[in-house]
């Protein structure tokens, strides 16, 4: 559809629907390049109609109904492939203990693009502007990949490899995503500025988990996670280090701020997202810290 | 306030019902038999010589019925402007050159829309890119790009087929002008001079998308046995695009029948004739079958229409005592690769805001500039949305050197009833001051203006036309009673969104002194109906309205003299009230509508009663003013506007927060206070999204936002605060008073949240839209310069 | 590849021939004659296409036919019942919220989801609901009050 892409049309395909994971694989292998596997479709079937993605063969999952779950055995998270957005977000377990994850499921797109898009779909999308990478990073997630050679398990940080590429080798597919409780004493947040309107790409996207030492006195650590503001969503490492085992202030939180915005990488609106890192990862480790001091209240 | 039986109510709109099943039938829902889907070919480059084009191997392709390319159609010249100063510029089809990205090279009619799509794949163009300009200043400069030859008309002018009767003339384009307008009267110099406080700027507007809801689309079908052309497409009057189908088709136009059927939203987007629109009609002549042609949301974009990118260079003079002593406005106008609407807008930049302000001195000058860039057409405001957001800011700032509220500053210049204006027209009604005042109190302008803490109160002012001489110069209206004694009205106006099916209705049942659900209308359909003005000269109830009331008084003067007969009673002694007529004081001897049908038939010779109504935008003229010296009248009547925004500036982030706009309407009477309410909420929604996000971003004259994920339009959450303060003025020449209402405000919205940003902020922007970006930027200046 | 799919739209059960690339959009204009659900972008930007699957409010220009077998799907033509306008249609219409109509389909059926699940809404969670229905004409207050009234009617008539 090259050049044509104006006409916003999608191109011929075959399509498959496997029954089994084991089948959506060995057809993964057997296509390899030539194939992409179909989950919500709302990212996929976008690129095909611009013009920009062109597979010649639609490996539907939909029907793999063993991949829609969302388990919590007290240790590890455990998300399935079909689990929708709008499912992530409004999962009570989600919302309690995880809740910058619900918070940034449900910012993504619309009510009907999260009815219909997964997690997984949105993750591996890889784009620069995904917004729920950023606090399954601080989260510490992995993903579980699967094909007919085997399985292994991918920590999220080493998954985007570059704008929409993942670590996935051929034949491989995500069946889940693994989070383990984040650690006693932390509370976290997802804030984020969008382009223009309220419902719309994210500009600039903070995710933070703050973890408190036993006296409640001091950061043990800061985990912090951007999106839209380089190549692939990621930690602002400096930034964490400015803030681990001390005593948060304001100026310590600005100064934060200040490190993480001097990590990133944008293109467009450059000089504007860097003045918006560096509020925004400010006012999430604020938030993050005063949730924490109400969690001490409770506890 | 008159009370009227129906006039003047927020009744239900007629249309709803429909709409709310999904019934009701839009274009893009029609299928007819045997019907082919066609496909365009656009051009990647916004400037290119057409060495080649090979259609060989599409034709070959199974299901492929037709392939057609300039070659094919010829030099068919049309346009939106086709004058004998200016003659069309477009072509159906590119001839030899390609002037901007998106421009229509070849088409494709096949039996479904993938083989259409697969075969456009197999048509070969060779290009030969050329360099190509897109700034208006740059394309002006000696050795910039030629983007057109002479444009040598190879028919008649519009405006000679119209009746003007001066031969269309070749247009020399010269360094890429297509269009100029010097429109002046007083003293410029000696205004000036009078001035004790003068101000001057740029001002910037680029161009946005109207972004209606429904892509265009097109069904023709033409019958080679009658000679008959079918269309359904989308459109703000049949009359435009009847005549362009006729004019470039070379089918008469009786023979071209606009079927009725709704269309989702306009705004200015759907008048002209679009080049697929030809292209269906010319495949269905070719093919002997009906064809359909969907644009995508991305050809929306690129094909169909933007608005009017402006730079405004604004000069104002104000005497110590606040009377605006000048105006000066030097305008480039780019319309883009083809002259679109370039000489109207800047007619119209300077015709929206004469009627505002009395200013004794003024001079308009304006140049419209060939850019390898979309096409740039009407919308809603064309022109006053750009010249307002320049002109009420330009005011605000003298305000400010002056020390005085910029309300004030307003007061006492704005125009009141009985002005006349420079051109002729005459206000006889006129809202502005009254609007003006019980905004202040309505929104505690005083208290609020200039309180700080980046929270800022603005106003804006726009005016709008209600009617213009352009063709068809008139709207007419047929009212049939039925046997059962209700009426159909028959109107070319079209139901766009707008609420004209139900106003209409409306007027026609106040003047029979029937309910609304007593009338059944028929309406744009261009053979069931007569001649209209259509929806986009916002002229729906000043003249088709009025043009319905007149035909519902006809047929109510034939009713009455039916009904005297009947009753033996003189006529002026009669009563006409709920579809029965009696003598005043003695409703029980009375008649039906039905009887007074029944008996004009049995004793008149079979007469049924049909009254017919018609009326001109501007009786004393035949003809539009002309656009480049802005001489002759040009409506009968002006909407007026008066907008307030409140807003919050985040001074960290730049983000502005439209929290409140209110609006002191003029409409004179409104019909239905409902559809009133609408379209100047609508017009609040709109202006936000021009005000603060809005913009066609271009690389190469590439369009690079041509999809709603990258050109953002208000949504839920955009939408502010509205307050709605009518100003309940009257227009003597209107139906029941009324006049316009749906196009003027979004200008004064604009205008309103400019100067409300610059309030919080206490810094000026002079470009829209006001992104986050520019605040902190103008923040930033502010804190410099101290 | 074309393929016979059975799809079941509005309690009736269809067959319809389709390629894998046929949207469920496409199958229901085209195919089935329901023409209330509309392509306004194509690609899923702006909620006229909305249709319910299972319940839920979903972009029908990002389905593929094929995919929407075995759901129960529900187009604006479903509501209606014998007639009689469903009280979120009656409410649009009483309130003013329909002027060109082209995105109402869309816009009913999202809120619709959402008074099926919570029939008592706050105004956030209406907005909310109709978030990814785009409007151009009506500037949306009038579907919000619209769409909060209808809940009230549904009770009165319980």
């Amino acid at each position: 559809m090259e050049g044509l892409g104006y006409l916003l049309a999608l191109p011929r395909f075959e399509y498959f629907s496997p029954k089994t994971v084991e089948e959506a694989c060995s057809l993964l292998e057997r296509y390899g390049r030539e194939a992409r596997l179909l989950a919500g479709g709302t990212d996929l079937l976008v690129a095909m109609k611009k013009g920009k993605e062109a597979p010649r063969y639609l490996i539907g999952i939909k029907a793999l109904s063993d991949l829609d779950f969302i388990e919590y055995d007290g240790e590890l998270l455990r998300i399935g492939a079909l689990a929708t957005l709008q499912s992530v977000a409004d999962a009570p377990i989600i919302k309690e203990k995880f809740g910058l994850l619900a918070t940034a499921c449900k910012k993504v797109g619309t009510p009907q693009v999260r009815n219909m898009g997964t997690l997984v779909g949105n993750i591996c999308n890889a784009g620069p502007s995904q917004d729920t990478v950023p606090s399954l990073l601080v989260l510490g997630a992995r993903l579980k990949v699967v094909s007919s050679r085997g399985e292994r398990i991918i920590p999220l940080e080493d998954f985007p490899r570059g704008p929409f590429k993942t670590a996935l080798e051929d034949g491989e597919m995500v069946t889940e995503v693994q989070i383990p409780t984040p650690p006693p004493r932390s509370a976290g947040c997802y804030r984020w500025m969008t382009k223009r309107t309220e419902v719309d790409e994210t500009l600039v996207g903070v995710a933070v988990l703050v973890v408190a030492d036993p006296t409640h006195e001091r950061c043990e650590e800061a985990r912090i996670a951007l999106c839209s503001v380089a190549p692939t969503p990621f930690r602002a490492r400096r930034a964490e280090a400015l803030l681990r085992g001390k005593g948060i202030s304001e100026g310590l939180l600005e100064e934060a701020g200040r490190a993480a915005a001097e990590e990133t990488r944008p293109r467009g609106r450059a000089e504007y997202r860097k003045l918006l890192t560096s509020i925004l990862v400010k006012k999430a480790l604020t938030e993050a810290w005063e949730n924490l001091k109400g969690q001490e209240v409770v506890s | 306030m008159r009370q009227y039986r129906v006039i003047g109510k927020p009744l239900r709109r007629v249309d709803a019902g429909v709409k709310v099943t999904g019934e009701a039938l839009f274009a893009a829902d029609v299928k007819l038999p045997n019907m082919l889907h066609a496909k365009i070919l656009r051009s990647p480059y916004p400037h290119a010589r057409i060495l080649r084009i090979d259609t060989s191997k599409t034709e070959a392709l199974p299901g492929v019925k037709a392939v057609i390319t300039g070659k094919d159609v010829g030099p068919i010249r049309f346009g939106f402007v086709d004058t004998p100063r200016y003659p069309a510029d477009q072509y159906p089809l590119a001839i030899d050159k390609v002037r901007y990205v998106g421009e229509e090279v070849a088409a494709v009619a096949a039996t479904d829309e993938i083989t259409a799509i697969e075969a456009l794949k197999l048509i070969e163009v060779e290009y030969e890119p050329l360099p190509a300009v897109f700034d208006p200043e740059e394309a002006m400069k000696e050795g910039a790009p030629k983007i057109h030859d002479e444009i040598v008309p190879n028919t008649t002018c519009a405006w000679q087929d119209w009746g003007v009767g001066r031969a269309a003339r070749p247009f020399k384009v010269e360094r890429n002008i297509c269009a100029t307008t010097s429109i002046s009267y007083g003293d410029i110099e000696e205004g000036f001079a009078q001035s004790d406080y003068v101000r001057e700027a740029r001002f910037f507007v680029p161009a946005t998308s109207h972004a209606a809801m429904e892509p265009h689309v097109v069904v023709a079908s033409y019958d080679p046995t009658s000679g008959k052309l079918d269309v359904w497409l989308c459109h703000m009057s049949l009359a435009v695009k009847q005549y362009w189908l006729s004019k470039t088709l070379g089918i008469p136009q009786s023979k071209i029948r606009i079927h009725g059927c709704y269309t989702g939203g306009t705004f200015g987007g759907k008048i002209d004739l679009f080049a697929h629109e030809f292209l269906a009609a010319f495949l269905s002549m070719r093919t002997g079958r009906p064809v359909k042609i969907v644009l995508s949301r991305e050809e929306v974009f690129m094909a169909c229409r933007l608005s009017h990118r402006m730079i405004i260079d604004l000069r104002i003079g104000v005497r110590a005592d606040g009377k605006i002593m000048a105006q000066h406005v030097k305008l480039i106008n780019d319309p883009g690769a083809y002259r679109g609407s370039s000489p109207v807008v800047m007619f119209l930049a300077h015709a929206f805001r004469i009627p505002i302000y009395d200013i004794p001195n003024w001079k308009h000058e304006g140049v419209g500039v060939y850019t390898n860039k979309s096409i740039c057409m009407p919308r809603r405001g064309h022109g006053s949305p750009q010249m307002s957001f320049a002109a009420e800011q330009l005011l605000d700032m003298i305000a400010e050197d002056m020390g005085m509220d910029p309300a004030e500053l307003r007061l006492k210049n704005v125009r009141k009833p009985g002005d006349v204006l420079p051109n002729g027209d005459r206000l006889d009604s006129c809202g502005l001051r009254v609007g003006i005042q019980k905004i202040i109190e309505a929104t505690g302008w005083k208290e609020k203006r200039g309180r700080g803490n980046y929270r800022g109160i603005g106003m804006g002012l726009s005016a709008m036309f209600s009617g213009a001489m352009y063709y068809p110069f008139a709207s007419a209206a047929i009212v049939k009673l039925n046997p059962d004694g209700k009426a159909t009205l028959f109107t070319g106006q079209s139901e766009f969104g707008q609420g004209s099916d139900t106003a209409m209705s409306q007027i026609a049942a106040e003047e029979l002194g029937l309910d609304l659900e007593d009338i059944v209308i028929v309406s744009g359909d261009s053979e069931l109906c007569p001649i209209d003005l259509g929806g986009f000269l916002s002229g729906g109830v000043y003249v088709s309205g009025e043009a319905v009331r007149r035909a519902a008084e006809d047929a109510k003067r034939q009713l009455l003299q039916v009904a005297s007969e009947m009753l033996d009673v003189e006529i002026g002694s009669l009563q006409i009230e709920n579809g029965r007529i009696f003598p005043k004081g003695n409703p029980q001897k009375g008649v039906t509508f039905a009887e007074v049908v029944r008996y004009n038939i049995q004793k008149h010779n079979g007469d049924p009663i049909i009254g017919r109504g018609f009326c001109k935008p501007v009786p004393e003229v035949e003809f539009y003013p002309s656009l480049t010296k802005g001489a002759g009248r040009f409506t009968d009547a002006y909407g007026f506007i008066v907008a307030v925004a409140e807003v919050e500036v985040d001074p960290e982030t730049g983000r502005v927060k439209v929290e409140r706009v209110t609006i002191a309407d003029d409409c004179g009477q409104p019909i239905n206070p409902a559809n009133v309410h609408g379209q100047l909420l609508s017009q609040v929604v709109m202006g936000v999204g021009d005000a603060l996000f809005e913009e066609i971003v271009t690389e190469e004259g590439r369009i690079v936002n041509a999809s709603f994920e990258d050109y953002k339009i208000p949504g839920v959450y955009e939408v502010p605060e509205f307050v709605h303060i009518p100003t309940g003025t009257f227009e003597p020449k209107g139906p029941f008073g009324g006049k316009e209402v749906g196009e003027g405000a979004r200008a004064a919205v604009i205008a309103a949240i400019a100067n409300a940003v610059a309030d919080a902020i206490g810094a000026r922007i002079y470009s829209l839209p006001i992104t986050p970006e520019k605040v902190l930027e103008a923040l930033e200046a502010k804190k410099r310069s101290r | 590849m074309k393929r016979l799919i059975s799809l079941t739209v509005n309690g009736e059960n269809h067959e319809v021939v389709v390629e894998p690339r046929t949207t469920l959009l496409e199958v229901l204009r085209d195919a089935l004659g329901l023409t209330g659900a509309k392509e306004g972008c194509s690609l899923g930007n702006c909620g006229a296409c909305t249709v319910l699957l299972d319940g839920k409010p979903v972009l029908s220009c990002l389905l593929l036919a094929v995919e929407a077998q075995g759901k129960e799907i529900v187009t604006i033509e479903g509501l209606a019942e014998g007639g009689k306008l469903h009280p979120l249609q009656e409410a649009f219409v009483e309130h003013g919220a329909v002027q060109c109509g082209f995105c109402i389909p869309g816009i009913i059926l999202s809120a619709k989801a959402l008074l099926d699940e919570n029939p008592h809404p706050a105004e956030e969670e209406v907005k909310e609901a109709i978030s990814g229905n785009l409007c151009r004409c009506t500037g949306y207050s009038n579907a919000v009050r619209a769409i909060l009234a209808a809940k009230v009617k549904e009770e009165g008539e319980r």
